[in-house]
Parts: structure tokens; sequence; C-alpha cells
């Protein structure tokens, strides 16, 4: 199924931050949380960015509804990169203010 | 040919009475198919599966998650006789990966204009290991009026009483709700089926009462309109999902027969009470559908909401505990906050907790879900709240001159199988 996600690349020190958007409605498909190992691997490849440097950020924008289910989340996805893609992918809860620079 | 088509059976919710309604799906996707295929469906739910029944080609077609992994099982069972198995249905979409390890093709999609291909390449020995037509729906104009008799209809019968028939106007749903995966399913977009169409489906069915699948009735207000006002005259009643709550919209509803509407209830507000009172004002019947164990809900949040149902004048409640099915916000959030626990697809029925609520323990949820069940109906059961229903009905069908009584025949007969009157 083809997927839409947004990506922001900056570039931080010695490291790439990734920042991948969910687009809720306007992706027809998976969501990132759903195909981060693919969606990450198709970044480093199609960017050339080392994948020892890049650091993937998945970015839930907050969303007009009743429920606070929408508020805005930002979590880093550790995973390894086996030379082809990224797998096993631990999630941790950050915030703007870490990537802000 | 001879497709046997096959619906696995399910655990239904604990404590609610249990009902088998007609599926939809199967007969939705044998009216796709080339016309000398032969269809031999069997709704697991209500029949025994014989597995030594003649079938070329075997399908399983499979609605929620709590039917996957018994699919694959009968899968296991026909491949190891060397028929080749196909899945289809909205939890092969919700699951396509993990099924493609079971079947010898996997359909995602809807049915239409698509099954002819596979039919051909199953003839040919090149049935493909997976047909994916989800970013390619057909045109909604196509979509002709399911083929019900492939169900044995007499299997849907309670005590003598027929089972609503499942009829859709429209797919697709232009929300994009937390703990639901129609979006995924791509149905991001609402899109109606021509009304002739429509008019030519509900002229097949002889049943005068139906439940409205359609996955909301609150999309297109134009449309809705001229929905119910095409839908006077077949004198039918029904229930659906939420309907717009608009006084013209609700108006024309009740003259289409709505009958009783599912209206979802996560708070006591007032917005709630009053929409439940204006249903209620059409002589349209409410059956709350009470998601317990959402993130902002804490234990006195879920006693007071119980309270609250109890004293809105509610026609029936369904409760049902937070489930983050694969492909939705709920699943995500969850996943990567490490809460989802329970990963048996079984226990995926709405009826057991497999995540970690925010502001209780899983115990505890799961206990406030049997007391939420036990408290709505301890003055008056479940059965008997739907008799009420049932009478409210077949008054109308009365003046209405559409009534049809209970069989006798099956007066003893529940699903097919002898109970007690």
């Amino acid at each position: 199924m083809p997927s839409l996600c947004g990506i922001q690349i900056r570039k931080m020190d010695n490291r790439m931050l990734v920042i991948l958007t969910e687009l809720y409605e306007q992706n027809p498909g998976s969501s990132v949380t759903g195909l981060i190992g693919s969606v990450a691997g198709e970044v480093v490849k199609h960017y050339g960015i080392p994948p020892e440097t890049a650091v993937f950020i998945v970015h839930n924008p907050e969303r007009s509804a009743h429920h606070e289910f929408f508020a805005e989340t930002f979590y880093f996805a550790h995973m390894k990169w086996d030379g082809e893609k990224y797998s096993y992918p631990e999630w941790e809860k950050t915030g703007e203010e870490s990537f802000e620079f | 040919m001879i497709l046997r088509l096959i619906y696995p059976k399910w655990n239904k919710l604990e404590g609610q009475t249990h009902f088998n309604l007609p599926p939809l799906g199967p007969s939705v996707m044998a009216a796709a198919l080339p016309g000398d295929v032969t269809v031999d469906f069997i709704d697991e739910n209500v029949q025994e599966l014989n597995f030594d029944e003649p079938a070329d080609l075997v399908g399983i077609s499979v609605m929620i998650t709590a039917q996957i992994k018994r699919g694959w099982e009968i899968a296991s069972e026909y491949r190891a006789r060397g028929k080749q198995v196909i899945f289809g249905g909205v939890a092969t979409m919700l699951h396509a990966e993990e099924t493609m390890l079971h079947a010898d093709s996997v359909f995602l999609g809807e049915a239409e204009s698509r099954m002819e291909e596979v039919i051909e390449d199953f003839r040919r020995g090149q049935l493909k290991k997976l047909y994916n037509f989800m970013p390619h729906p057909p045109d909604i104009g196509i979509v002709g009026p399911a083929r019900r008799d492939i169900l044995n209809q007499e299997l849907y019968y309670h005590k003598g009483i027929r089972m609503v028939d499942l009829f859709q106007a429209s797919r697709g749903c232009r929300f994009s709700c937390y703990p639901c995966a129609v979006s995924f399913l791509g149905g991001r977009n609402f899109r109606p089926r021509p009304f002739d169409k429509v008019a030519e489906e509900l002229a097949t069915i002889d049943n005068n009462r139906l439940f409205v699948v359609d996955n909301s009735l609150a999309q297109d207000r134009d449309w809705l309109k001229d929905l119910f006002r095409m839908m006077i005259p077949f004198k039918k009643n029904w229930c659906s999902h939420t309907i717009d709550d608009d006084p013209e919209v609700l108006d024309l509803a009740a003259q289409a027969g709505a009958w009783y509407v599912y209206q979802a209830v996560i708070d006591s507000s007032d917005f709630i009470r009053e929409r439940i009172k204006r249903y209620h004002d059409y002589g349209i019947a409410v059956e709350a559908t009470v998601l317990l164990g959402l993130d902002n809900q804490s234990e006195d949040d879920i006693l007071r909401l119980i309270d609250f149902l109890l004293e809105v004048n509610l026609d029936l409640a369904e409760f049902t505990v937070m489930t983050p099915f694969r492909h939705t916000k709920a699943w995500d959030d969850m996943e990567r906050d490490g809460r989802i626990f329970d990963r048996d697809w079984n226990n995926y029925n709405a009826g057991r907790v497999v995540f970690k609520p925010l502001k209780m323990s899983p115990d505890r949820l799961q206990e406030l879900y049997h007391y939420a069940w036990e408290q709505f109906y301890r003055d008056e059961t479940q059965e008997q709240k739907m008799f009420k229903l049932i009478m409210r009905v077949i008054e109308r069908e009365r003046k209405l001159g559409t009534y049809q009584p209970p069989r006798k025949d099956l007066a003893g007969v529940s699903f097919g199988k002898q109970v007690d009157r």
C-alpha cells in the first residue's frame, strides 16, 4: 500500500536527525510507526545518509479533536541496522526541545 | 468449479446475549465472482465445518481480528489436504503479512471487478501469493446487490425471529477515529453508492429488518436526506451507526424506518444526554456503544458513566474495552509506549483487556467491564430490553402492513440449534 509521511532532515553536530511526521487523513496507507523500519531504511538510502549517524524521530502532530489522544508527541525510534534495513524498534518519548537548535 | 467460502467462528463478548447475523462480506464477494463459480458458503458460527466436502478452491473470509487465527487453522487443515486457500476480508487486510504465512494467496481490497482475474489465475494453476487492490478501490457505481442467496437463511433465526439483514449504502469514512481502522482500509473517502443501485439492492431483500452497516450516517447531509427519501417507499425498519444530528435528517430517517441507532457514549456530558433525547423525540431508539479504558478515563469516570447510562433512558447498551487493533492510532500509540501485553488475536474481541490502561490496572479495567454489563442490565436483562425493541418494530410493521410473524417451525431453534422455547 503506498504510504505518505512528512520528512525533515536536520544536521546536528555529527548526527542527522530524521523527523518523520504522521499525516493522518492525508496518508492513504500505513502509519510511520507501523512501517518505521522500512521508512527509515528508504530515507537513508534515498538521501545518502550514513546509517550510523541517523537518529529517527516520529512526530505525531496535534489534531483538532475533543480527545487528548491527538496531542502532539515525539518519539525517538532506536533501531538496529543490518546493512540493508532497520529493525527491532525501541521507542523513547521525547520533546521538541531535545532536538531544537 | 466449487469455491468453498468459509466464515470462521470466534468467541463472542462475555456477558452479552449471543446473536449471529448473516455476514455481508462473503455475500458481497460472491456477487463479484464469475457466474460459473458455484459458492458453497459455511458460516462456522452457526454450522459445522466438514473438511471432506468437495471444494476446488477454499476462500476464507475474515471480518474481525478475533477470527483470524481460526482462519489460519482452517487453512492449515485444507492445505494439508492439498487444497489451495485464499484469504480476504477486513481482518485479512489488517493482518496481511502474517496471513501470507498461512495461505496460498491473500486478497486485499474490494472484490468488485477483481475476482475474474483471481479465478482465471487459479484455473491456470497460477494463483498469485498476493492480490493487493487496496490502493485502487473499484468505482462504487459498479457495486451491485450482494448475493444473499449463498446464505442458509434459516440459520439466522432465534426462536422463530429472523435476524436483521446487513446492507450498505456507502463505503468509506471521512472521519479517522482513534480506535478505528477504517481509514487504513482504503476508506478515507466517503463513497456513496448511486441511488439506483441502492434501490435495486433493497428490492432484492425480503427481510423487513435491516442493519445499515455504513461506517457513519453523518458524512454528507444532502446525500443522507436523499437516501432516506429514497428508502421511505421500501417500508423497511433498520438500525445503523450514528445518524447526523439534524432535525430534518432525523425526521426523514424516522420516516425511512430508523428503528434504533448505535450511539458512541464516551462521557456523561449534556451533549450526549441531549443527543439521546433528540433521537427519542423522533421515535428512534438508542443503543449506547460504550468504550471503556480510554486514556482519559479513570475508575471514577467509568463508574460515573455507568450511572449516567442508567439515568438517560437508553434502550440498550453494549460495553467493550478499548482494543488496539492493528493499523489504528491506538495501536501505534500503545506500541510506542510498550503498553500492549497480549498479542493473541483470539483475545482481540473487545471484551478482553490486552493493554495497560493509563489510569488503572488491566485487571481493574476487566472488572469494570463486567461490572458495567451487570449494572446496566441488573433490573432488566438484555434479552428483555431487546424484546421491547422488537415489540416496537412489530407495532410499526403492523401499521405499515409489512409484519411477518415469527416462524412457528423455528420456535424451538436458535441459530440452527434446538433450544428450550
